[in-house]
């Protein structure tokens, strides 16, 4: 204690002013964290109880000596105590939770602060967003309802002004989207989209410099057939050689691309319409003749229509009795999917021999609609129609659901922070962007609304624009989120 | 010496108890003690000789014929008569000799006891002849007073034997020859006992009636009245009298005879004082009043007297611990014949009720607590409670009820009340001008300097009647208050949280346009879509997920009334109802080819067969049904999936499939005979079931495993069986109009929901009347739909408000139906006086999605 009053007793005037008039309750806390940078001495240590989170944060600084003096600078923290941030002082608190037991030893970890999200800027788009990628940096690349596939520049991200905008040949929607190729190839870039029309597609861009866009313009390289309801998720492998995607009809299909544009296709097209008395062959012919109309709702008016190779899954993976809702490729082993699937289950995947490898069972109304993995430690987490959000041990032999953060609604999409085990973003159906510590599980550490909305009420084809979100994307540095609102959100946003 | 010779008394059964004590006289008294004694003090001396005479003939004869065991017990005496008594039996012999020398030959001259067996008969014979009748056994006398016997009282007794022997002599020894030729008398012979017994008393006389007969005449009884010292042994004969009137008189009292008894000498006190520290038994002597002497006490009288100081039986021979004589018990004495013939009484083999009843009650008692066995009596407080409320010591009783206390009085009514209790002249003024009734004080509060200054109070007898008035009025009962624990009413039902899942929240809007009135809503079988037909003719169809509005098709034929999907899960079919139409669609671009295949073929299949030459198809016309065309849509429409229209007569308001998804069944309130509907979809046929309608139909369900169907009107529901075209069953609602029907997927169980707010469960293996109506909307109900799988259900009403309900149908059908309410869901604005306008459960998972007259339709997620 003695040596603690002694470097707490510089720590300012507000200390010693709240000793100085008595009145002043001191509380026992003691302090301590979990990681080993910031460690200080355990002990107990009274507090007077107006301190707030600042003060405690300068303790700390003076026990750690993080001063300039030592050529290092303050680092704010937070207090987390029994799971909740501290908000207000800790009288505030202790009278909250504790009635007026002053007596009882508070126990108070403390993390590295991050900063709320700070918004840069709104990108607007046509129609709901329904996809988000933040892999290849300072790109967005955003899937619409729309059936576009759009490339943002982050640069000038406010613009809206996209880099590149494609279209899928159907007018049903685009769900999800996703960067094939690594971040390193900078030539022949592959993204994928999955579509309502339970395709996925696949299409090349040459360039993501905007001087070479013009010399060979992008354009559809595959449709992966071989689901029969909408695609949910689509993901890509690191490599950029195999794509996996999840679909309604509760199947996961691994599609490995071939390294060479192949020449013929895999799989004959589907009918585009199922007229009685007229044959695709005829139809074709028709088509031939005179370029058909195209049909309304099902076909863009803009788009050719024709697609990209067709290609059949290499594998397929059964298991889901319900939608999946999202899968992750596993971040340590790169032959393991994991999916969540509305069946309330996660599954993990072997992809060299095929197998359902694990399968975690919930609660059959917990239905999956999103999933992550900490890249740290392995954990799970997904988001689920009940409004929670769960992580998963995907240890063996251990409970199913390790951690359960409450919500107030469903949870569309949810991103782990790239570095850190213990923060990860979720976007609700509520129209919120929430960032988590799961040390706090009580509540969110910061939760963004995009409350300042605009005007807009329907999409320009009839669709009611609303407030929910559906996808989020979260490099630890920005973040992005866009959903019924027809807009991209741009958040910096760090995690610790 | 007088009253100790009670032992010796003539009187017979005296004498005879004599016999069996065993008298320790110290006093010489011999046998002939009594007589002699007697002679001195009874006038009946002569009697009492001859008495004494047959005692001596008696003691030979009846020590004859003793048994031998008085013989064995009373041996020494025996003994000592042979021994001692030599010389007294010599007068017998001698006497017997001539006798018996006369009779026969003498064979023992020398021992009575000898010849005892075979002279018994004789001995008898002198009995009866002598007359002597003797209450004792001479051996018994003998053996008392055998020593005592020898010398001086032998003489007395001889001269008055001998004498009457000498009388006697001749008629003895004609009764001898007499008894020799007379027949003994057997029985008495034989039993020798009773004979005894009876021998001693009475003597045999020849009879007169009986020729050759004898008869007992018996003695004169005299009766030992009292004690025998007080009124045979006193020579004093003056009585029970105080003996100061013979004080003065030189005499005492007079003896038996007349003569003056006189006063004993009295030593004067010196005397007394002298004998009594001299002689040692002076203080164990008792004066006799009568006879004015003291009398030594025996040790006999002083043992009495010593056993009545202890509070014991006087009598030492008394035996309080006698054995019991075990007559009628015990091993051997079983009685063979019961003492009574009358049948063992119940009570013997039967427990008693009665006792039984009254145990019973103690036991209840206790159980109950009122006794409590054991209770330590409560401690009552020693003193009186003199500041207890109640005035009452007996508050115990169970009756005790006081009357009601009148209230303290308070400060207002005191004499000198502080000021401000004081009315003012304007509250005074108000006071005496309000009714009596009115008034907030009876009195008008007034001020006194002291308590001597106050004045009589007026109105203290009618208060105290009016007081009177309430107890004699006021009837005091306890009141037994009805103490029934609202809770325990309440049936026991589970928790809602353990009946989880179900919808509590909303999770997806699906948002329309403009806010149109959304009338009807379905999800699809396999929950992915939902389908929804709002007021402006455009039926969407959604993501379920996220609530994205992925087809449309714009029917322009007014409001879309109901929408259905077809629960067959090979095919994507759903049926939209319009003004005057029926629209089959499918989202075929949306659902995979082969199942949008199996879709067209099986829609398609008949226009191909029938009228695929007319542009416009028709369907194949049953019964009467010749407005109804099934008409084929135009190329764009069917491009973009809607298949078939079936045109029908009036507004089609309801549709419902049948399990198969072949037939539907459409109603349409306003076509009137044609308002029930049921269409084919393979053969495009359209027949109308019923003839005549029982009334306005309002719903139709198939069954969903048997081929019945229900038709609601606005008060029944009627099954109907299809194959045999029956009534089956006519179900009572109870309510006034039936607005919403559904099936449970197991069929038994059916419920309804009805404008005027009630809800009705009917289990059709029942009753016709409802198992149970529910009440609880504020507003007419709109839809009521079962969970296909999970047992829920919900409703739907004009309050805006869903109800969600757990049911458990148990396999076993002796068990009602459980249910339960678990949630309230709020959410959908009331529009119009509407609310929440359709129903429907997503197959698979617990969620419900809503459709409302605010035009929103609303998933809701557990």
């Amino acid at each position: 204690m003695a040596d603690i009053n002694m470097s707490s007793a510089g720590v300012g005037s507000t200390s010693a002013a709240a000793n100085a008039t008595g009145s002043t309750v001191q509380l026992p806390i003691n302090l301590f964290t979990r990681s080993t940078n910031d460690a200080i001495p355990q002990s107990t240590y009274l507090i007077p109880a107006s301190w707030r989170r600042f003060q405690l944060s300068e303790l700390i600084n003076k026990v750690l000596q993080n001063n300039s003096d030592n050529g290092k600078k303050p680092v704010p923290f937070e207090f987390l105590i029994n799971g909740e941030v501290l908000r207000g002082s800790l009288e505030s608190w202790s009278k909250k939770n504790r009635g007026n037991d002053e007596e009882t030893t508070i126990d108070i970890e403390y993390v590295r602060s991050t900063l709320p999200p700070q918004e840069v800027g709104r990108v607007e788009v046509e129609d709901w967003v329904s996809g988000l990628s933040l892999s290849r940096k300072g790109y967005i690349l955003l899937s619409s309802y729309l059936s576009h596939l759009q490339i943002l520049p982050l640069s000038s991200a406010s613009t809206s002004s996209a880099l590149y905008t494609l279209s899928l040949p159907t007018s049903l929607g685009a769900t999800s989207c996703t960067w094939v190729s690594p971040p390193s190839q900078n030539n022949d870039i592959l993204l994928a989209a999955g579509g309502v029309d339970r395709l996925t597609h696949v299409y090349t861009i040459p360039s993501l410099s905007p001087d070479t866009a013009q010399s060979s313009p992008p354009r559809e390289l595959y449709t992966l057939h071989g689901h029969t309801q909408p695609v949910s998720t689509v993901i890509a492998s690191e490599s950029g050689k195999e794509i996996v995607s999840g679909s309604w009809d509760g199947l996961l299909n691994l599609y490995a691309l071939p390294s060479t544009e192949p020449d013929e296709h895999q799989v004959a097209a589907e009918p585009l319409n199922y007229l009685p008395g007229q044959g695709n062959k005829k139809r074709r012919k028709m088509e031939k003749e005179n370029p058909r109309e195209p049909i309304e709702g099902l076909l863009d008016n803009d788009s050719t229509g024709e697609g990209g190779w067709r290609r059949v899954p290499d594998i397929t993976f059964k298991g889901h009795t319900g939608r999946i809702g999202g899968a992750v490729w596993d971040k340590a082993d790169q032959g393991k999917i994991w999916s969540a699937g509305w069946d309330g289950s996660v599954r993990g995947w072997d992809l060299n021999s095929g197998i359902n490898s694990v399968v975690r069972q919930g609660p059959f109304d917990k239905s999956g609609l999103c999933i992550d993995q900490f890249a740290a430690n392995g954990t799970l987490a997904t988001g689920n129609m009940d409004r929670t959000i769960c992580l998963w041990d995907t240890r063996q032999a251990t409970s199913m659901i390790s951690l359960t953060l409450q919500t107030t609604s469903p949870i569309p999409s949810i991103k782990t922070h790239p570095t850190s085990s213990f923060t990860l973003a979720s976007a609700t159906y509520a129209g919120t962007v929430q960032i988590w510590d799961i040390r706090s599980p009580k509540n969110s550490l910061f939760s963004v609304s995009n409350a300042n909305r605009k005007e807009r009420k329907v999409t320009k084809n009839g669709k009611v624009l609303g407030e929910r979100l559906l996808a989020l994307d979260w490099d630890g540095e920005v973040l992005v989120a866009g959903g019924e609102d027809g807009e991209v959100g741009i958040w910096n946003a760090a995690g610790a | 010496m007088a009253p100790r010779n009670a032992t010796a008394s003539s009187s017979k059964p005296a004498s005879r108890s004599a016999s069996t004590s065993k008298p320790v006289n110290g006093n010489a008294i011999g046998r002939p003690g009594p007589s002699t004694l007697k002679n001195k003090k009874r006038a009946v001396q002569e009697v009492e000789e001859d008495e004494d005479d047959e005692d001596d003939f008696a003691s030979a004869g009846s020590g004859m014929d003793m048994s031998d065991d008085e013989e064995l017990e009373l041996g020494d005496g025996d003994e000592e008569d042979q021994e001692e008594d030599g010389e007294d039996e010599e007068p017998f012999p001698e006497f017997d000799s001539e006798i018996e020398d006369e009779d026969e030959d003498e064979a023992a001259q020398e021992g009575d006891s000898e010849s005892e067996d075979s002279s018994q008969a004789e001995d008898e014979e002198d009995d009866e002849e002598s007359g002597s009748e003797s209450g004792y056994n001479s051996s018994d006398i003998e053996a008392m007073y055998g020593e005592e016997n020898d010398n001086d009282e032998y003489s007395p007794l001889t001269s008055p034997s001998s004498s009457h022997k000498e009388l006697s002599t001749d008629e003895k020894l004609s009764k001898l020859i007499a008894k020799n030729s007379i027949k003994p008398d057997e029985s008495l012979g034989t039993d020798a006992k009773i004979s005894r017994a009876k021998e001693g008393v009475g003597r045999l006389v020849p009879s007169k009636l009986v020729e050759g007969g004898y008869k007992r005449e018996y003695e004169d009884y005299e009766a030992g009245y009292g004690s025998e010292s007080s009124t045979e042994d006193n020579p004093n004969t003056v009585g029970n009298i105080p003996m100061e009137w013979y004080d003065d008189l030189p005499h005492i009292g007079y003896d038996v005879n007349g003569r003056k008894i006189f006063r004993p000498a009295q030593g004067d006190e010196l005397d007394k004082f002298l004998s009594n520290t001299e002689d040692p038994a002076a203080w164990t002597s008792a004066e006799d009043r009568l006879l004015q002497q003291s009398v030594q006490l025996s040790d006999k009288e002083l043992d009495i007297i010593r056993r009545l100081e202890r509070a014991e039986n006087p009598d030492a021979d008394f035996d309080p611990y006698q054995p019991t004589i075990e007559w009628f018990t015990g091993e051997g004495n079983e009685r063979v014949m019961p003492l009574s013939a009358a049948p063992e009484p119940k009570r013997r083999f039967v427990p008693s009720k009665w006792e039984h009843k009254k145990i019973m009650k103690i036991v209840k008692a206790i159980r109950e607590g009122r006794i409590i066995p054991n209770k330590p009596s409560a401690t009552k407080p020693t003193v009186y409670q003199i500041w207890s409320d109640s005035d009452q010591p007996n508050l115990e009783h169970a009756m005790y009820m006081p009357a009601p206390q009148l209230p303290p009085p308070k400060t207002i009514e005191s004499y000198n009340p502080p000021e401000e209790y004081l009315l003012n002249e304007e509250e005074q003024k108000e006071w005496e001008e309000a009714e009596k009734e009115d008034r907030k004080t009876d009195f008008l509060p007034a001020k006194y300097e002291s308590l001597r200054l106050v004045p009589g109070y007026k109105n203290l007898v009618q208060e105290k009647f009016e007081r009177c008035l309430d107890l004699y009025l006021a009837p005091r009962t306890r009141k037994v208050k009805l103490n029934i624990d609202p809770e325990s009413l309440i049936p026991k039902l589970p928790a809602p949280k353990e009946l989880k899942p179900f919808p509590v929240a909303t999770s997806v809007l699906y948002r329309h346009p403009e806010n149109s009135r959304v009338r009807s809503v379905d999800t699809s079988p396999d929950g992915t879509f939902v389908a929804t037909g709002s007021e402006d003719g455009v039926v969407r169809v959604w993501d379920l997920g996220n609530g994205r509005e992925v087809w449309k098709w714009n029917l322009q034929g007014g409001a879309v009334q109901h929408i259905a999907w077809s629960p067959y899960r090979d095919e994507s079919l759903l049926v939209a109802l319009v003004a005057g139409k029926i629209a089959v669609l499918s989202p075929l671009a949306l659902v995979a080819p082969a199942i949008a295949a199996n879709t067209l073929t099986h829609v398609n299949t008949a226009f191909a067969s029938s009228a695929a030459t007319t542009k416009m198809g028709a369907g194949k016309e049953i019964k009467g049904t010749e407005s109804i065309k099934w008409v084929r849509p135009s190329e764009k429409e069917r491009e973009r999936g809607v298949l078939v229209f079936v045109e029908v007569p009036g507004t089609p308001k309801q549709v419902s499939w049948h399990r198969k998804g072949d037939y539907f069944a459409t109603v349409a309130s306003d076509a009137s005979n044609k308002s029930v509907l049921i269409h084919q979809l393979s053969k495009h046929a359209t027949q109308s079931p019923f003839k005549k309608l029982p009334g306005q139909v309002q719903k139709v369900i198939f069954h969903p495993s048997k081929p019945h169907f229900f038709v609601a009107t606005q008060r029944y529901i009627r099954q109907y069986d299809l194959s045999s075209q029956t009534l089956v069953k006519t179900l009572q609602s109870g309510v006034k109009w039936i607005s919403s029907l559904d099936l449970h997927n197991k069929g038994d169980n059916l419920i309804i929901g009805s404008y005027d707010k009630k809800l009705a469960w009917f289990d059709l293996d029942l009753s016709n009347k409802p198992y149970k109506t529910l009440r609880y909307h504020t507003k007419a109900l709109r839809s009521v739909v079962y969970h296909p799988t999970l047992p829920l259900f919900a409703s739907a009403s004009d309050d805006g408000t869903i109800h969600i309900f757990h049911c458990t149908i148990y396999q076993d059908l002796m068990q009602n139906p459980l249910i339960v309410p678990l949630k309230i869901l709020r959410g959908h604005k009331v529009t119009d006086g509407i609310g929440v306008l359709d129903l429907s459960w997503v197959s698979g998972k617990p969620w419900l999605v809503s459709s409302g007259s605010d035009g929103e339709v609303r998933l809701w997620c557990s």
